[in-house]
């Protein structure tokens, strides 16, 4: 065992820090070194006047468990999370019948027939402002072919036109 | 009390006399150790899933009661330095104890820390590096050099 390794150990053992194992080899082999008995010895006193001097062992007496403070802190804690749970429902509630109502009023429903040049400019106007006149997802050539699609494509869409209403299945409003 | 207050409250038996003696030692201020040491707790009891998913629940409480110790001298707007009140400490009588006491007061205040969270406090290495946030390898060089030093002084002071 090199020196530096012995040394490392020999702290290790004045922190109390050594396995019952390795403090054994090691007692073994300071038996055979005596140079490193002496080390040992000065690194455990230098540890064990510095737990003297950190005031180790000293017994302070613990204040009484502040169980009334954490009780109404408890308390405190179960309210805030009721009230920010009973929000977050609320708000979802709130948030979902404003979109249904944004999504049902004013635009056409994937249901309706387009044909004529009017339904084309309508689904123009409410296409989105980069929607490509000539190709693309957005383009109105797309949305017309989309609304002609067979009835089978239609024929078992699910239907929720507001979250205050039921779903329903159909292909027909 | 719930489940969790008595485990707290159990935690606080088991822990709180060791924290209480490093935070005393650190502030020099038994009414402020014991606030901090109150706060920690409510920390505790505010937030009981870090308490219950760390690693050790000793080392979340000294590690949360340091930061605690952090804010309370921000506040108070004094840079408490551990070297003078030791040298002026009353209790020393043993020449070796001196030494070592003056010893420690020349250590680096971060080889000081970890020295007495480990002499006095007895947390494993692995909670000292969870404490003090820093790697095992960086707790065991800090504890050999502050260890090397004071043995160098006791020799020197042929003690």
């Amino acid at each position: 065992m090199d020196a530096e390794t012995l040394e490392r150990l020999l702290m290790d053992r004045a922190l109390g820090a050594l396995g019952p194992d390795v403090e054994a080899l090691l007692d073994e082999h300071l038996a055979q070194d005596p140079e490193g008995c002496q080390r040992a010895a000065e690194f455990a006193g230098a540890t064990s006047a510095a737990r003297q001097a950190l005031g180790a062992g000293v017994p302070l007496r613990l204040p009484e468990f502040p169980a009334l403070r954490l009780a109404t802190l408890e308390r405190t804690r179960r309210r805030l999370a009721w009230v920010r749970n009973t929000g977050a429902v609320a708000a979802t509630l709130v948030v979902g019948i404003w979109l249904g109502g944004l999504l049902t009023s004013g635009r056409p429903g994937p249901d309706t027939p387009v044909s004529g040049a009017g339904e084309r400019t309508a689904l123009a106007a409410s296409a989105p402002a980069h929607a490509d006149a000539d190709g693309g997802f957005w383009s109105v050539a797309r949305l017309v072919d989309r609304s002609r699609q067979p009835e089978r494509s239609r024929a078992l869409r699910l239907i929720w036109d507001s979250p205050a209403e039921r779903p329903h299945l159909g292909g027909k409003s | 009390m719930d489940r969790s207050a008595t485990s707290l409250a159990q935690l606080y038996e088991e822990v709180g006399p060791s924290l209480l003696a490093y935070l005393d030692r650190y502030l020099r201020d038994r009414h402020v150790a014991e606030d901090v040491l109150q706060e920690t707790f409510y920390q505790a009891a505010r937030y009981p899933s870090r308490v219950a998913h760390a690693r050790s629940p000793r080392a979340w409480l000294f590690g949360t009661a340091r930061k605690v110790v952090a804010t309370v001298l921000r506040r108070r707007k004094t840079t408490q330095r551990l070297p003078q009140e030791l040298a002026a400490d009353e209790r020393v009588v043993d020449p070796r104890i001196e030494v070592v006491e003056r010893a420690l007061g020349e250590l680096p205040a971060a080889q000081r820390e970890i020295l007495g969270l480990r002499l006095r406090c007895e947390l494993s290495y692995e909670e000292l590096a969870d404490v003090l946030e820093i790697p095992l390898g960086t707790v065991r060089s800090r504890l050999h050099h502050a260890v090397r030093y004071l043995r160098e002084k006791l020799v020197s002071a042929e003690l």
